[in-house]
């Protein structure tokens, strides 16, 4: 296990220092980074002077290098706009970031596997096409368009919610639910599906020909059995829920990880469009090894596969 | 099965669902997940943790000689709030600042020189600056400034030239984030005090325009002050990368983190949220307190960036004033708010460089090289197909020269405006220039028109549709319009890659255009063309001392060579549109402000 353990984790950073060079080449190649720091006179002269004020006259792999270093000792730098640490920058910004994400789980949680429970055991009947109609709207609109609705509906029309920002409980719902207006379809659908195959199941039939009440068969047996790939694919969900958050947190304003990293594109910033992709990738990578550790943990045959 | 089967196997999960929704509520409440509402300056105070002015700050304190103006609660209301799109860094230390929709500066500093706009007209103004009175001198070469007694911080210390010289030494460097304080300051010779309340700053040569650049009718924060004392009372914090000299700049992060006491604007900041609030608590000292009633006791200005989200905060009450556009004027006014345009904020440049060359990089001929090509081009173009591309005459005005001048601004007259849709003339100039019908023009390759999209730029892809499908129907160009990245546009412009080509594009007014003329025409290497006409009528435009009407003449002669050599051009000027919601009963914003200027004219219903 300590071997599997040690092997997953070296994968993982392997990923991540493949990912930042990516990121890094990958910035150099959309052009002169001076230039967004450059008004319509700027003089070639003037742009001499901005690389070398930011050290862009230094090769490429010279800066990849120095970044790299800096970034194991945890600095990430000063950003090329606001000229303010990249650290402290993302140190606002992560918080966010987590609580709607966060939020967003739990609406897709609480919402999305009773649903799929429901469609389950009321299996073709109106209850369950509803449900299906419900997780093909979720799974097919985009968030963007969900999260406009939401605004112009509940904030702008009824007035019963604010319409962007941070703020107190009220704030959460709609972003809270623009968000995860896809991960609850999928796991309504999950939940479903795997609902299905473990009612089908032979331990269940005998459950019921026990004479166990239908509470008990559905809950205590077969969404207890059911539930385990709904979990796995709420913790990348997750991830996935944090590293998404990008139009979500454009139209309400959120200041959190995906707007910073928007903003940064925007402004060819490049020390912090580092930063947040490093950030983001570093998030999935993290969740997906600890999501690995523990099925190993949990199923030896996959550690010594 | 149970016919009561639904009720029953719902009930667990929902219980269950109930239990997390407290348990969430619970936490979000308690662990500090939401931030506060920022609705009062004593909710957001404890969380901004601003000190107060340092001791030795208070120390050297002067009393006031500016009377305390009498309170005005019985009018005023207690919040304020309006939107903008983006802004700037956000930095109120203006060495580092950067963006022209500087609106967060505005509130919370004063200018050098002052301004005031009224029955029409923008000017510099002694009235409204901390210098009383500035005048030119050493045969041009020198502006010398007399600093106004009484003006304060927000820490109660007195604006004096100590101030004036800290900022003019350390902020207008050539360390600056901005290149137009670096160009400035590469030009200053010597930074003096010569009186007890008198600053002067010497150039290499005459620069006439640097009055405007340290006024608030600029669009930047080069003439803006912070206190030295209270900047010298800061810690050290972290070093900035690339800031110079270290000592003094070690400052600077500390400074952000509460930048109040040192500024001495209408406003004082009580908290700060990168890109997401920024809270104002009114100063009661402020200087111009009584000619510039704000009537709000805080000002939240807030950044949204999504112009649906910001209509929707306006529908429902939420907001003030927001940053608009002209495809929601229908949706604003059915909503019960209604537009106010703030004149002259952006113009459309069309422009091309390299039209000085007689050949491109491929050694082919450059079409704009010929005059005549370039005024047939202009010409060609229906304004007012344009103006109603953006919503009429109100959001669009066929006048102005491509962010050199401007109607509200030094050295414009009526005739330096847009040419004047003449199909026949432009078909005659382009025959004359050996192209008649377009017959071999470019070589017969397609003329593309470039542009980009985004934030500060509206409706630029159907606009140069509109204009490539003019240069097609009058003059027989074969044209395409070609849209690209910002970023990478400007990078192949530069570069001479696409000279002689067309970028149609939007870039903010200014009320001096003198910084531009010298960039874009009269330096060698200057962006547009270099022109030795112009270059001589800039210099002496920039050599200009005396009366307002003598510069404002010395400005017209340049901007008409430039008009008569027409290497760029403009249809025209966009009047940026405001929401306002219905408790905003007025509000005048200045011509020439790429930003929500004069907010103490707004009356709000009570």
């Amino acid at each position: 296990m300590l071997r599997f353990t040690a092997a997953r984790i070296a994968q993982s950073i392997i990923t991540l220092i493949v990912l930042s060079m990516v990121v890094f080449f990958g910035a150099e190649l959309t052009g002169d980074i001076a230039l967004a720091l450059a008004t319509p006179d700027t003089t070639e002269a003037e742009l001499e002077e901005i690389r070398r004020k930011f050290g862009l006259d230094r090769p490429a792999y010279e800066r990849y290098g120095r970044y790299l270093f800096n970034l194991v000792q945890g600095d990430l730098g000063v950003s090329g706009t606001s000229r303010r640490q990249v650290s402290t920058m993302m140190a606002e910004r992560i918080p966010p970031t987590l609580q709607l994400a966060g939020v967003g789980l739990f609406l897709a949680m609480v919402i999305g596997i009773p649903l799929g429970v429901l469609a389950a055991v009321k299996r073709n009947t109106i209850m369950d096409q509803l449900a299906k109609v419900f997780a093909i709207i979720g799974m097919s609109a985009p968030q963007f368009w969900v999260a406009i609705m939401l605004i112009m509906f509940f904030g702008a029309q009824l007035k019963w919610l604010p319409t962007y920002g941070r703020g107190g409980i009220d704030h959460y719902i709609l972003p809270g639910i623009a968000i995860s207006s896809f991960v609850m379809a999928g796991f309504m659908r999950l939940t479903r599906s795997s609902m299905l195959e473990v009612l089908d199941s032979e331990f269940v039939k005998f459950a019921r020909i026990k004479g166990l009440q239908e509470r008990l068969v559905i809950f205590k047996h077969a969404l207890k059995n059911a539930i385990i790939p709904v979990l796995t694919f709420g913790g990348v969900s997750f991830a996935g829920l944090l590293n998404g958050a990008i139009v979500v947190e454009v139209v309400f304003a959120w200041p959190g990880l995906g707007r910073l990293m928007l903003d940064a594109i925007r402004e060819r910033d490049t020390v912090v469009i580092m930063a947040t992709i490093l950030t983001s990738g570093f998030i999935y990578v993290f969740l997906s090894t600890v999501v690995d550790i523990l099925y190993a943990y949990v199923d030896p045959r996959i550690r010594y596969q | 099965m149970p016919t009561d089967f639904a009720k029953r196997t719902l009930q667990l999960p929902l219980l269950a669902a109930l239990a997390l929704a407290l348990l969430l509520t619970v936490g979000i409440a308690c662990g500090g997940a939401g931030e506060p509402e920022a609705a009062t300056s004593e909710s957001a105070a404890p969380a901004t943790a601003v000190p107060q002015a340092p001791a030795a700050a208070a120390a050297t304190a002067m009393p006031s000689a500016t009377e305390a103006p009498a309170m005005m609660e019985s009018k005023d209301i207690e919040q304020f709030t309006v939107m903008v799109t983006t802004q700037g860094n956000e930095l109120f230390n203006s060495k580092y600042a950067a963006g022209e929709n500087n609106l967060w500066h505005r509130l919370a500093q004063v200018w050098l020189v002052g301004g005031s706009f009224s029955d029409g007209s923008l000017v510099l103004d002694p009235e409204t600056g901390i210098a009383n009175k500035w005048e030119i001198v050493d045969e041009g070469l020198a502006w010398e400034f007399t600093i106004r007694p009484g003006i304060q911080f927000h820490n109660g210390e007195i604006v004096d030239v100590d101030d004036i010289h800290f900022k003019a030494t350390w902020a207008i460097s050539e360390e600056s984030s901005g290149v137009s304080t670096v160009r400035i300051a590469r030009e200053i010779t010597n930074r003096e005090i010569t009186g007890p309340d008198t600053y002067k700053i010497t150039f290499k040569e005459p620069m006439a325009f640097f009055g405007a650049a340290v006024s608030e009718v600029d669009n930047t924060a080069i003439g803006t002050v912070i206190s030295v004392d209270y900047w010298n009372s800061l810690p050290l914090g972290q070093t900035i990368e690339n800031c110079t000299p270290v000592e003094v700049c070690q400052q600077a992060e500390a400074f952000e983190e509460s930048p109040d006491p040192g500024l001495p604007g209408p406003y004082k900041v009580i908290s700060h949220r990168y890109e997401e609030e920024i809270l104002y608590e009114r100063f009661e000292d402020y200087f111009l307190r009584q000619e510039r009633p704000f009537p709000f006791n805080t000002i939240s200005l807030r950044v949204v960036p999504e112009l649906s989200t910001r209509v929707a905060a306006l529908q429902a009450g939420e907001v003030d004033i927001i940053e608009a556009d002209n495809t929601v004027v229908n949706q604003i006014q059915d909503a019960g708010g209604r537009i106010v345009y703030a004149p002259e904020s952006v113009h459309i440049w069309i422009n091309a460089n390299g039209c000085d060359r007689e050949t491109d990089n491929d050694g082919l001929p450059i079409m704009c090289h010929d005059l005549r090509v370039r005024q047939a081009l202009d010409y060609a173009i229906d304004k007012t197909k344009i103006q109603a591309l953006y919503g009429g005459s109100d959001a669009f005005e066929i006048s102005g020269m491509h962010g050199i001048g401007s109607p509200s601004g030094i050295g414009y007259e009526p005739d330096l405006g847009p040419l004047r849709y003449d199909p026949e003339k432009a078909q005659q100039l382009i025959a004359d220039a050996g192209y008649p019908g377009g017959a071999g023009f470019n070589e017969g390759r397609v003329f593309p028109i470039h542009t980009w999209t985004g934030a500060g730029a509206p409706l630029t892809v159907e606009l140069s549709t509109l204009i490539c499908q003019s240069w097609k129907e009058v003059l027989g160009i074969e044209c395409e319009v070609n849209v690209g990245e910002e970023v990478s546009l400007k990078e192949v412009q530069y570069a001479g890659e696409i000279a002689g080509q067309y970028l149609v594009r939007t870039n903010e007014n200014t009320f001096d255009g003198g910084r531009r003329m010298l960039g874009r025409y009269a330096r060698e290497g200057a962006y547009i063309a270099f022109d030795q006409d112009i270059a001589a009528k800039v210099l002496a435009a920039g050599a200009t001392i005396g009366t307002q009407a003598e510069r404002h003449q010395a400005y017209y002669d340049a901007l008409k060579t430039i008009h008569d050599k027409h290497y760029d051009f403009t249809p025209g000027f966009l009047n940026q549109p405001y929401g306002v919601s219905d408790r905003v009963v007025s509000w005048t914003p200045w011509p020439l402000a790429p930003y929500m200027s004069a907010l103490w004219t707004v009356e709000v219903k009570q």
